[in-house]
């Protein structure tokens, strides 16, 4: 265990931001700290990185306290924060030497600039730099520590489609490096794509934390079959064995399954019964879905 | 110190990126000097006690040069690496983020210190001005005047909520301080009303300080003047340790 969080509360005047949440974060693995704008996601990567001071409970970081520790816990974790810009007027190659000197045993940055894609703009102002070169100079800043935790808020947040992936095959490369990643987004996709557990977090309350197929069968989400057809029996498509319920969309057919069997079962009834269907398709619950049921609140959806 | 080095080495190279920095830092008090010499010579006048207007415009100009400094870009800079949320990056990094306030200071403090030198070396060579005064007692008198009037360019930094309102803030007290306080126009010429308000603004007697040094009065005489300049550094600093904001 590398992270510990115990009943975690942090309030701003009136709000409480961080409601009594505890996890922990295993050795190697990405956790992905998941929700909607507001819930909290970023009071609790700070207070877990030592930036914020917490009202009560207990973190614990690499066995050290980030408040008390902090100088010998900066050795060993790589910090990058939501929204943190550089002067617009200081180039690749110079703000990465100038961390170099903040650490007491460094990796090399030119080889983590090559490792990421940016040594042929070390020489370029930052501010000359894409959206998802910037973000690529806030990972390869907290890697200059060799950190054995990498801490990375809403990293993606106004990439666009290219450059979020190209910042997943990065986040990637940290896991097998070694890295424990701990991150936040509020992207479905991306959490389901990365992340090997994530905790979801809705008014600074934890509503479900698990890897993806956990969280998708605890949810109890069903199974879809979904396809087009002509004349067709409501009843007889519901008497279908493992069927539990069917919906009826103009010429479009919704039949929820108990579980995977319900795909055979319906191919079985539509040639049977010498159906014509088209647009035959198996839709199984997503992450999403289960935030949904979850959070009754639609997600950001990337653009 | 490797990461005090190595930050205030980023932090001039900055500087001297910054085009507006460099001009009104280090050339704007000599373009002035220039100016004002050009327009009224350096001849002995009674009115400034037998001394010439460049003369007495070099220690005064001085002021124009530590209060640029100190009340506009020194707080523009601190609150810039606020707003652009640089300080709560060094705050994750093991260096204490006092180390960057304190390379911002050190650059603003040395660049105006360079600015004030170019002035003496303008009105020696284009107006043949004398100095007066002791070296040293004078590099003292500056640092001393420095010191608190930046402590309240550090008080603008953590009153203003972003580095636009630091920008207005700290002109608002710089453009009629440099008149008000005889840094840009003799108090000695001044009619008696204008004396009047000019004895109430603090920055008065780092002007006076600064034409101590210059003109090589005795320490003694300036007790006033090290009294009212303590107690703006400690309203400047005391404001500021329970105002200032990291983020």
């Amino acid at each position: 265990m590398v992270i510990k969080v115990e009943n975690l509360v942090k309030r701003y005047k009136n709000i409480t931001a961080v409601n009594n949440v505890s996890f922990s974060v295993e050795e190697g693995e990405i956790f992905g700290l998941l929700g909607p704008n507001g819930a909290g996601k970023t009071t609790t990567i700070e207070c877990i990185e030592g930036l914020r001071k917490p009202d009560s409970g207990n973190v614990e970081v690499l066995g050290l306290n980030p408040l008390k520790d902090r100088k010998r816990l900066y050795n060993m974790i790589g910090v990058q924060l939501q929204e943190t810009s550089y002067q617009d007027k200081i180039k690749v190659w110079e703000i990465c030497q100038l961390f170099s000197t903040l650490y007491s045993k460094t990796l090399s940055y030119e080889l983590l600039l090559k490792d990421f894609g940016l040594y042929e703009k070390k020489d370029s102002y930052i501010s000359k730099l894409s959206g998802g070169q910037k973000q690529a100079v806030s990972i390869v800043l907290a890697l200059i520590p060799d950190p054995k935790i990498v801490f990375l808020d809403e990293i993606t947040t106004g990439l666009d489609p290219q450059a979020r992936r190209n910042v997943w095959e990065m986040i990637k490369k940290l896991k097998k490096k070694g890295k424990t990643v701990f991150m936040t987004t509020h992207y479905m996709e991306e959490a389901e794509n990365l992340c090997d557990r994530i905790c979801f977090i809705k008014s600074g309350k934890i509503r479900a934390l698990g890897t993806v197929s956990e969280l998708i069968k605890a949810s109890n989400l069903q199974l879809k079959v979904v396809f087009k057809a002509n004349d067709l029996n409501v009843d007889e498509l519901n008497k279908i064995e493992n069927v539990e319920s069917v919906k009826k969309d103009g010429e479009r057919y919704i039949v929820y399954g108990k579980n995977e069997e319900i795909v055979k079962d319906v191919m079985n009834y539509l040639t049977g019964k010498k159906i014509e269907f088209r647009e035959f398709s198996i839709v199984k619950p997503n992450l999403e879905d289960v935030y949904l049921n979850i959070v009754k609140e639609p997600l950001e959806v990337e653009k | 110190m490797k990461a005090l080095a190595a930050l205030t080495k980023n932090e001039f190279r900055l500087f001297f990126r910054s085009t507006s920095s460099v001009f009104y830092v280090l050339f704007f008090s000599s373009i002035l000097l220039l100016i004002f010499g050009g327009m009224l010579g350096n001849k002995p006048m009674a009115q400034l006690g037998g001394y010439g207007m460049v003369d007495v415009e070099i220690p005064s100009f001085m002021m124009i040069v530590i209060l640029i400094t100190g009340v506009v870009t020194f707080p523009v800079d601190v609150s810039m690496a606020r707003e652009k949320k640089i300080l709560k990056r060094f705050m994750a990094t093991p260096i204490s983020p006092f180390q960057i306030l304190f390379s911002q200071f050190i650059v603003n403090f040395v660049m105006s210190m360079a600015g004030a030198f170019l002035l003496v070396v303008v009105g020696k060579i284009v107006f043949n001005a004398n100095f007066y005064g002791n070296t040293w007692t004078m590099v003292m008198a500056y640092i001393v005047t420095a010191i608190s009037t930046y402590s309240i360019g550090l008080m603008v930094a953590s009153i203003s909520p972003n580095s636009k309102a630091a920008t207005v803030i700290g002109n608002f007290i710089y453009l009629p301080m440099i008149f008000l306080t005889g840094a840009v126009y003799p108090i000695q010429l001044m009619p008696p009303v204008m004396k009047n308000i000019a004895k109430v603004i603090p920055f008065t007697y780092g002007v006076d300080l600064l034409n101590g040094g210059w003109f090589g009065s005795k320490i003694g005489d300036f007790t006033v003047d090290f009294i009212v300049l303590a107690i703006v550094f400690i309203v400047g600093t005391g404001i500021s340790l329970f105002t200032f904001k990291w983020e």
